[in-house]
């Protein structure tokens, strides 16, 4: 099975179809060399057999026949291991001198090339040698071989063709070995991240894939597909929060809605008390109708840039029209409402969100500063960074509650008086999240500062 | 008054139809987008209210191929989808008005009667009055009874937008929506306080009040209590 996969990997393939074609030409190679050799040896014999032959057709010129048979006794009794054959023959063909005791079979034509067999005595009895050689006619019908002993050469032949065969084997061999190695690489890798894959989708989507570290094409997919991982958990994440967030927020007011409508049944019936009970059943759904509301609009700013269509927005109009809204409420919460925007401070958002967050931010401020408070509503621009701050003389947050305020419906004991949904800075967070804004809480001695840090638009 | 109401959702449509009705409204109800398509260019209506997700053919296309066909009667989009930006879409696609579910009967009531008056004064206008209030959109002035009222730029335009739907009702959405262009609710009542400021400013001082608070829906300018 494994085999299998690995005979169906594209690599494997590849690799194949590279090794045939290295080897291919890799023979080519090699039998060129082989021919070249051989070649050049065959070249080396004839000419030593020819420069043999042109001494002793001088010798022949000189001294006639017997003068030559002379001159090839002399030669084969000074040195019998060089390979040398001769053969003079005459005209009966008896032979004249020479160490041949055949003339051999092989029908042969003066001054042509002939290759033939010759019994060699040696220890262990006589072996048959390849011998090569020149036939030239003498006068009276003589006839006389030049030739070497060439079975060396056909033996370094022999060892030449066997190594270069060997080392295509080896080849073969080797770069199979070596595309059936990278290809169980690259599988392993495929099936770690098939492994991954799997259990993503049977839900843990908290797995990534595996990274080499080395920047290879599969890390680079990998890294991507970490990226894009990464994304769907936040979402999923901010799903599950707005989720448990609906469940929370609502189940209070619909069990009380509940609870008051059962209450009211099993008391005696009267037009007054169907009354009253229908007038908190209105007041309980619009609490819930504006609950929802804003848990979809938190969920949507959370949800990312999918969804929504952001624009040039102009930061310093968009607190104008705030606190214009919120001027009259605070006015007659007695508190001291004070803008101050420097004109013109685009960056890239949306308006809508941008002024919900903004108002939920005074709106805030409104509600815990005390009579004769001031709230401070400051738009500015300082290089690539435009800055919304909002900033109240109320109670403030401690350093320790402030990372905690920022959370879906989390409000601080001190405020359990004060209606609210504890919805307000989680929108904030969202819409912040969503412009990739900086939110930073600080002391504003005494209240509290919240600055929402933006990335000015060109 | 003739409405088409074009809702698959039976409960919904059965209540909204009873609703309409009880309102003095005639209702012609269809349950699919094709229907609806058919019996609005078929017929003359009034006011369309369109569900946005219909089976056969979605609510937004079917105000498309309306528009398309040169037809002007007011739309009021419904829509289960609170995307943020869809309001946007559903505009655009020529719909006049856009509510998400879940929405008060009250809030959806003021609104067809606002869409309903809008397709009657088509004319430009310049001056708008109610009673003895008078205001001049050119000079920016109020008047109550002859006496000048001084009104912010912001109270003028609140004021501008109640006297456009005089005497009907007016909720916090549509005027968080027509003076703001805001689609959110602010957590605190802002709307309240602005409106008792303007109601200082028209209403001291004169026998009769004019701007109302009506229970559980909103403001009304009127002349009777």
């Amino acid at each position: 099975m494994k085999t299998l996969r690995l005979l169906q990997t594209t690599l494997f393939r590849l690799s194949v179809a590279n090794m045939a074609a290295f080897a291919a030409s890799a023979g080519v190679l090699l039998l060129f060399i082989h021919n070249a050799t051989v070649a050049f040896i065959d070249r080396e014999t004839n000419a030593t057999i020819e420069a043999d032959y042109r001494g002793l057709a001088e010798q022949y010129a000189r001294l006639g026949l017997s003068g030559l048979a002379r001159v090839i006794t002399e030669r084969l009794n000074g040195d019998t291991q060089t390979g040398d054959l001769y053969l003079l023959i005459d005209l009966y063909h008896r032979p004249v001198a020479g160490n041949l005791a055949l003339w051999p079979t092989v029908d042969s034509q003066a001054d042509e090339w002939i290759q033939f067999g010759v019994e060699i005595p040696e220890a262990s009895g006589p072996v048959m040698h390849a011998a090569r050689a020149k036939i030239f006619d003498l006068a009276d019908k003589h006839r006389l071989l030049v030739g070497r002993d060439i079975e060396d050469r056909v033996d370094f032949q022999g060892t030449l063709t066997v190594f270069l065969v060997a080392s295509l084997a080896i080849f073969v061999v080797l770069s199979g070995i070596g595309g059936i190695l990278t290809g169980r690489n690259i599988l392993g890798r495929v099936d770690a991240i098939a492994r991954t894959t799997h259990s993503i989708i049977r839900g843990d989507l908290s797995q990534r894939l595996p990274m080499q570290g080395i920047g290879d094409e599969f890390d680079r997919v990998a890294e991507s597909v970490n990226q894009m991982l990464n994304q769907i958990e936040h979402l999923s994440k901010g799903m599950r929060t707005v989720i448990d967030s609906v469940a929370h927020d609502l189940r209070g007011p619909i069990t009380r809605l509940r609870s008051h409508v059962e209450l009211t049944f099993s008391n005696p019936p009267s037009i007054d008390s169907y009354r009253q009970a229908l007038d908190t059943a209105l007041t309980e759904t619009e609490r819930l109708h504006h609950t929802v509301n804003t848990l979809l609009h938190i969920a949507q700013a959370e949800a990312g840039t999918l969804a929504i269509e952001m624009e040039r927005v102009d930061l310093s109009a968009v607190a104008r029209d705030v606190a214009d809204l919120y001027q009259p409420l605070a006015e007659e919460r007695g508190l001291c409402l004070i803008m101050d925007a420097t004109a013109n401070i685009h960056i890239l958002g949306h308006r809508e969100l941008l002024s919900h967050a903004v108002a939920n931010l005074i709106d805030n401020a409104i509600k815990y500063t005390p009579q004769g408070g001031a709230i401070g509503l400051t738009v500015s621009a300082v290089g690539p960074r435009a800055t919304v701050t909002v900033a109240d003389t109320g109670p403030g947050v401690s350093p320790e509650d402030r990372e905690r305020v920022l959370q879906r419906f989390v409000r601080l004991e001190a405020s359990r008086t004060t209606p609210g949904s504890g919805l307000g800075l989680s929108l904030v967070t969202a819409v912040a999240q969503l412009h990739e804004a900086e939110l930073r809480l600080s002391d504003n001695t005494p209240g509290l500062r919240v600055e929402v840090i933006f990335r000015t638009a060109v | 008054m003739r409405i088409l109401l074009i809702e698959d959702d039976r409960d919904t449509a059965a209540y909204l139809t009873k609703g309409l009705r009880e309102g003095g409204y005639t209702i012609e109800h269809a349950s699919e987008g094709r229907d609806g398509l058919f019996l609005a260019t078929s017929e003359d209506f009034d006011l369309l209210i369109v569900d946005r997700m219909l089976p056969g053919l979605n609510g937004l296309a079917v105000i498309e191929a309306l528009r398309a066909q040169g037809n002007k009667v007011p739309v009021l989009i419904l829509s289960a989808l609170a995307q943020i930006d869809d309001r946007v879409r559903g505009l655009r696609a020529g719909g006049d008005d856009y509510m998400t579910k879940p929405y008060a009967f009250s809030e959806l009531l003021a609104r067809v009667e606002a869409l309903l008056r809008r397709g009657h004064s088509a004319a430009p206008t310049t001056k708008l009055g109610f009673a003895d209030l008078e205001m001049d959109l050119l000079t920016r002035t109020v008047t109550r009874a002859g006496r000048r009222i001084d009104l912010q730029a912001r109270e003028f335009r609140l004021l501008e937008y109640l006297l456009r739907h005089a005497g009907q009702v007016v909720t916090r959405t549509m005027l968080l929506d027509g003076v703001w262009d805001y689609h959110f609710d602010p957590q605190t009542n802002v709307i309240d306080v602005h409106i008792s400021r303007l109601r200082q400013k028209i209403d001291k001082g004169f026998a009769t009040p004019l701007l109302h608070t009506i229970r559980g829906a909103g403001y009304s300018l009127r002349e009777d209590a």
